[in-house]
């Protein structure tokens, strides 16, 4: 067991070697690069479909740039004041720092949870895409409340795209992965676009006088489409907080800041929050009014922009979906023994084109992407205990690291209970990741320091 | 000199997706005229922007 998960972490450890030193100051990248590519990483295809649900979802128009402003600002700050200054003080990605802590067996854990939970994410692009590609094929796109493929038709489709999609994930089309995100900047132009056409067929006139009654009676207006949970203004705050947790409190995003000079650079996260997901979840929203409130992504983005929309969708969904599949495949290949890399993918391709057909993966995307935070979110937590709260209370740091143990047993406690802790926390699914976040940075802290001030006591499982 | 003529060509091509809209909105062009305008202006992006991804990576 010992030596299968050594050539495991070897494998891993190989994927991510580029990564293994920390970042020095000659590669320190400028604030203008982090503004282009947070502004261009926030814009994606599941855009379409979270800013169209807050509409079916019944917010009113103040609930939504309030809760917009506040939520969006909260996820600025949690990158400010959590992820940059961990990063730029340790120079890491966060999987190397974890190693630090919680040992490489959890490491390889969490990977292959990232990657499962990327899929599926993956899935959802597949379906978004499909909604665009069947309008020109007259292939329907399932109801809101479809579970199960509505036709043969829309089963065809999606594993169609999911080949097509899985052929240049596999091919590693490098430069064709560049293009796409050459195209964020054409995407959000898009989203603009398509809003303004659309809100002439929705009463408001040229000069926009009517632009705020409008907004309130007809888009926005605080009816929930049937079938929809109402959501207030609490719902929008803590959606637009929590949509990029496993980046932000999850600390993914280490990957991207350790280049940063100063820890301040995680203020420009605000434009990816900004311009990117409220500019883009505003414009989507807009566009779902003008076609009657109807959860058909690739339908709206046609009648609002044409062909040129119709392309956006799919492009803005593949450029995600590419280099997901793309990591997805790699960190298969890693738990496997010598499986190609090309069948790693193509396994992982299989997999996510089969969610793709189950309508129910991007009719309750808000619910997912809840979930995907929620479940990364205790180690980040459990990073921040470590990294910060450990030197404050006089606790040994990086033990696991230190007495050569595969895994940080407490860490993989405090992860799952928290996890079991958040499932059966009575409140609305949007709210559980923060009461779960405390319990995960306060429980690894309290354990760690009864161990601490028990002499004799070490880490199990040793490698 | 290319590259730069490229970019402007490619601002160029973002600006008249933008403006492609508001011709719209103050009637100045109908539903078809837009996005028909809309799709030759993406069609210039792409090239602008397949064109300088293409340069980046030669350099």
């Amino acid at each position: 067991m010992p030596s299968r998960l050594s050539q495991l972490m070897s494998r891993l450890d190989k994927l991510y070697e580029y990564d293994r030193e920390p970042v020095v100051a000659a590669h320190f990248k400028p604030g203008s690069q982090f503004a282009g590519l947070l502004a261009g990483e926030h814009v994606a295809g599941t855009e379409f479909v979270i800013g169209a649900f807050f509409v079916l979802h019944g917010v009113s128009f103040a609930n939504l740039i309030w809760g917009l402003l506040i939520g969006n600002l909260l996820a600025v700050l949690s990158w400010t004041f959590i992820c940059a200054p961990i990063a730029t003080q340790t120079r890491l990605t966060l999987y190397w720092y974890l190693q630090r802590i919680a040992g490489p067996g959890l490491t390889a854990v969490y990977n292959i949870m990232n990657a499962v939970l990327y899929c599926i994410l993956a899935g959802v692009m597949i379906a978004v895409s499909a909604t665009a590609i069947g309008l020109a094929l007259g292939i329907s796109t399932p109801a809101l409340t479809d579970i199960l493929p509505n036709s043969l038709g829309w089963v065809l489709l999606t594993f169609a795209i999911g080949i097509a999609f899985v052929i240049l994930a596999v091919l590693g089309f490098e430069k064709l992965s560049r293009f796409g995100q050459a195209c964020s900047p054409w995407i959000i132009v898009i989203f603009i676009a398509g809003a303004l056409a659309t809100l002439p067929r929705l009463g408001v006139h040229a000069n926009f006088d009517n632009f705020r009654e409008i907004a309130e009676t007809r888009i926005w207006n605080g009816i929930a489409s049937s079938g929809q949970e109402r959501f207030g203004l609490a719902h929008i705050i803590a959606f637009a907080w929590f949509c990029c947790l496993a980046m932000h409190i999850g600390l993914s995003d280490m990957a991207l800041f350790r280049y940063a000079r100063r820890w301040t650079y995680g203020l420009y996260s605000a434009f990816g929050m900004y311009p990117g997901h409220m500019l883009a979840w505003i414009c989507s929203g807009i566009m779902v009014a003008g076609i009657n409130r109807q959860m058909d992504p690739g339908r709206m983005a046609f009648e609002a922009a044409g062909i040129a929309g119709c392309i956006a969708v799919v492009l803005a969904s593949w450029t995600t979906a590419n280099p997901t599949l793309y990591r997805a495949g790699l960190a298969l290949q890693c738990v496997t023994r010598d499986l190609p890399r090309w069948k790693a993918t193509v396994a992982v391709g299989l997999f996510t084109t089969i969610l793709s057909c189950f309508p129910l993966i991007f009719m309750k995307l808000l619910d997912y992407v809840a979930i995907y935070g929620l479940v990364l979110m205790p180690i980040g937590a459990i990073v921040v205990a470590e990294h910060w709260l450990f030197p404050l209370l006089g606790i040994e740091q990086y033990q696991c690291q230190k007495r050569g143990a595969a895994m940080n047993w407490r860490a993989l406690v405090v992860w799952g209970a928290t996890l079991l802790v958040c499932a059966l926390l009575p409140i609305h699914l949007y709210f559980r990741w923060l009461p779960g976040y405390f319990v995960a940075l306060v429980s690894y802290t309290v354990w760690s320091r009864l161990l601490h001030k028990a002499p004799g006591r070490t880490e199990g499982g040793a490698a | 000199m290319t590259r730069t003529l490229v970019i402007i060509l490619a601002a160029v091509s973002l600006g008249t997706c933008l403006a492609a809209p508001l011709f719209f909105i103050t009637g100045r062009m109908d539903a078809a005229g837009y996005k028909d305008l809309l799709l030759a202006a993406t069609l210039g992006w792409f090239v602008c922007a397949a064109f300088l991804v293409a340069r980046r990576k030669r350099r």
